[in-house]
């Protein structure tokens, strides 16, 4: 019988693969197609009352039948890579016996699977495809970095042997981390978009969703991190160290909060708010790859 | 009289406020929470929104630089001797800086006054705002304001106008029925009985409050476990006497197996010590105490923590009576790794006594296998007096004091805790994710309605406004709820002429043009 693990290696470079084609694909659907119109809406609803407001936001413009068809294969193939990813985890799942959060690689497999679940659900949900230009290639970029790393399967450390806060931390990390991914893209293309004259896409809704994200990812990283402190003291005999990753993560959460803060109370939108968000998701990254250099309590991960 | 709607926390409606300069204090606004002028400007220092925004940031910076910085264990820096030699360890990374981040507290920043001092005007900031903001949402939960100006609904950021058929009466009656059956809070306008204002989650806003309540409780949490908790590592001699636990506990706790497990590959699979925990004498609790499955009990916790070896020794003094005999953990390493040592002191003679094993498969300590050997020094000197390799049972004889080593014992180090933080942890964490869903969850929605005759054929012109914050998902509820009221009079309903805002329509800003 061969091995399950052996056959999921061919995985993760199938959904590397699509996720590119994916990619491609939402490029030329973005750069060919037309400024969307603006709506009735305006007639019902009374526009801004004071001239420091945005617009009201446009409804993406119809497609054409090419860049219609063309997303529909867009779509597809974003979501066949979730669905390779998911398989791939599931696999793994199944022969270690616990969720794939035991080290770097299964990790980072599952980031990029909380990415693409928070990119799919973004896109089904306000139809703002402009987004996959910046977030699948975070996507395929950490899938490329998983599969640098060792994926052998090895027993949990003693630390680890808590299947249920394993699986509520690590779960909720990956929720977090791919809503704030989602807010780093929306952040990025707020910030490049006028740029790239053949990119057009409303910087209201970007903002917006930049926020949305924000108000989502903010939330799940709290109760990360109050998951994790719940189990360090189970496990470590004290909720909080100041461990270099707990640290890391105690920043990124604050980073978040003063966004939502200066968002909500000191009216910060544009520019100001999208690099926050930036700051926000490179907070993530340096929580994640931090393993690589921190040392401390969670080495293992 | 008649209030325009304002509001003194919405800064994203400045339109509003800014059109009417002349108006009275608004429904919202703050009281004048403070008596003196001074205390006044002092807690209006402390809950200014910019404040806690940098704070915040602040923190961020601080708490970053403690995960990129070394950090010292604890207790160092309560010793001189000890802190000198980590700056000095730090040195070879830091170079010349490594005089100014000491300097600033940068080695040991989450214990730094400048941390200490930047928590603490994040609490007031916290305290200062939630004070100021309760006042404010009680209002607005019980007294919300349900007469705005006819001018409001001409320059709300949300306003949406709808003309019917009925009549001015049966069309504010037909919106309030409808409201209440959408499970809106619809109280009528004393002023104007075609009016009324609705809402729904007015006690979202104390969501905010219990999130911000509870950080206060999280960072007393802290306070609490630094100042009266107790975390202490014992080690434990497997198979040997039971150890008090101290702190005014009759308490005793005993090792009786410790199991460290690996694979084949050497990786760690499982650490298990079986502890007794006795209390005058009885058995109280007992149990297998893993890394995820710590002992409870009287408000302790015993947490799996390490393992090591101990020598067991006996003394014996002058007259022949056992003055020591324990197990010395073995917690040293010689620097070639190839010995470890454990130290004791013994008060009688000013001793103290190091006794070192070969470590742990090595045949190059030069210390037969199942030897010790002791090391002896003058208490406070680092001369060596005497120096001997002794077998199991084998005696040194010091003088007036004989030194026995018995055996060698595994000991397993449990971590004995009492936090009387942890619980209000629970409580603090408990809260601040109840509080951020309510917050996200159940925003206070509201809207003011007004409904006027001249409509077409006599009918009447139903006005929706709100003042709420420039936000998508509230546009959406908005538009969601005119078009539902336009379905409530439908097929007579439509949207009346877009009106003329009071004021210039925004112009596209820079960053709207490529919408």
């Amino acid at each position: 019988m061969p091995d399950p693990l052996r056959l999921a290696e061919f995985i993760l470079p199938a959904a590397l693969i699509v996720t590119v084609i994916a990619l491609i694909a939402d490029i030329v659907i973005l750069s060919t197609r037309r400024a969307p119109a603006r709506t009735r809406e305006q007639a019902l609803v009374g526009g801004p009352a004071d001239a420091a407001s945005p617009a009201p936001a446009p409804r993406p413009a119809k497609k054409s039948g090419q860049s219609g068809g063309l997303a529909a294969y867009a779509t597809g193939f974003t979501a066949i890579a979730f669905l390779l990813i998911t398989v791939y985890l599931g696999v793994r799942m199944i022969v270690t016996g616990h969720g794939p959060f035991a080290n770097q690689h299964e990790f980072a497999v599952s980031f990029v699977w909380g990415i693409l679940l928070a990119y799919l659900f973004v896109e089904w949900k306000l139809k703002l495809r402009a987004l996959s230009v910046a977030v699948l290639p975070v996507a395929a970029c950490l899938t490329l970095y998983a599969m640098r790393l060792d994926a052998g399967v090895e027993p949990l450390v003693p630390a680890l042997q808590n299947n249920l806060l394993l699986t509520l931390h690590v779960g909720f990390a990956i929720l977090a981390y791919g809503a704030a991914c989602v807010s780093f893209g929306a952040a990025v293309l707020y910030l490049v978009a006028p740029k790239l004259r053949r990119l057009k896409v409303n910087l209201e809704r970007l903002d917006e969703v930049g926020y949305k994200a924000a108000v989502v990812t903010f939330p799940l990283l709290t109760i990360m991190i109050l998951l994790g402190a719940l189990w360090a003291d189970t496990a470590w005999g004290s909720y909080w160290s100041w461990d270099p990753k707990e640290t890391a993560a105690l920043v990124t959460w604050l980073i978040y909060g003063a966004f939502l803060h200066a968002r909500v109370v000191r009216g910060w939108r544009g520019r100001k708010s999208a690099w926050l968000l930036i700051i926000g998701f490179a907070a993530i990254l340096f929580a994640y790859f931090g393993n690589n250099f921190f040392g401390g309590l969670h080495s293992y991960a | 009289m008649t209030v325009d709607i304002r509001d003194s926390q919405d800064e994203a409606a400045p339109g509003l406020a800014a059109a009417e300069p002349g108006a009275g204090p608004g429904p919202d606004e703050e009281p004048d929470a403070a008596p003196g002028e001074f205390f006044r400007r002092i807690y209006q220092f402390f809950y200014s929104k910019t404040l806690g925004v940098v704070t915040i940031l602040a923190l961020a910076v601080y708490v970053l630089l403690g995960a990129l910085l070394v950090q010292a264990g604890a207790g160092v820096y309560g010793d001189a001797a000890a802190e000198a030699s980590f700056v000095e360890s730090v040195r070879a990374k830091y170079g010349g800086l490594t005089g100014v981040l000491n300097a600033l507290g940068l080695f040991h920043i989450f214990s730094s006054v400048g941390f200490l001092v930047v928590i603490g005007v994040l609490a007031l900031s916290i305290l200062a705002c939630t004070t100021h903001r309760l006042p404010l949402l009680w209002d607005r939960f019980r007294h919300p304001k349900t007469h705005p100006t006819d001018e409001f609904f001409g320059r709300a950021r949300y306003r949406a106008e709808l003309s019917v058929t009925d009549s001015p009466d049966v069309a504010a009656t037909a919106v309030a029925d409808h409201l209440k059956r959408l499970r809106y809070r619809v109280l009528a306008d004393p002023d104007d009985p075609r009016s009324l204002y609705a809402d729904k989650f007015a006690w979202g806003g104390f969501g905010t409050v219990a999130a911000h309540v509870s950080f206060l409780i999280i960072i007393a949490a802290f306070a609490l476990s630094a100042l009266a908790g107790v975390a202490e590592v014992t080690n434990l001699p497997v198979g040997g006497a039971p150890v008090a636990v101290g702190h005014g506990t009759d308490l005793q706790v005993q090792a009786t197996t410790f199991q460290a497990t690996y694979d084949d590959d050497g990786r760690p699979l499982d650490y298990v010590s079986h502890l007794v925990v006795t209390e005058n004498g009885a058995v109280v609790k007992e149990q297998d105490v893993r890394v995820n499955e710590p002992l409870s009990y009287g408000g302790f916790k015993f947490h799996q923590n390490s393992y090591g070896l101990a020598a067991d020794v006996q003394v014996t003094g002058p007259d022949g009576s056992v003055v020591f005999d324990q197990s010395v953990p073995l917690e040293y390493q010689t620097s070639d790794g190839t010995a470890v040592a454990g130290i004791f002191t013994l008060a009688g003679p000013g001793l103290e006594v190091q006794v070192i094993l070969p470590a742990s498969g090595s045949t190059d300590s030069g210390i037969a296998a199942g030897d010790a050997v002791f090391q002896l020094y003058k208490t406070g000197s680092s001369e060596v007096l005497d120096m001997a390799e002794v077998a199991p049972g084998e005696v040194l004889d010091e003088g007036d004091y004989d030194l026995t080593f018995l055996r060698e014992r595994q000991v397993t180090g449990i971590l004995v805790r009492h936090d009387p933080g942890a619980p209000w942890m629970i409580v603090g964490s408990i809260l601040l994710v109840a509080g951020m869903t309510v917050t996200f969850a159940c925003r206070h929605r509201r809207y003011w309605v007004r409904v006027a005759g001249a409509g077409p054929a006599g009918g009447a012109v139903l006005r929706l406004a709100s003042s709420d914050k420039e936000d998508g998902g509230f546009r959406q509820a908005f538009e969601d709820l005119a078009a539902d009221l336009g379905r409530v009079f439908a097929p007579t309903a439509e949207p009346a002429e877009p009106a003329e805002p009071a004021t210039e329509p925004a112009p596209a800003s820079k960053e709207t043009t490529h919408a």
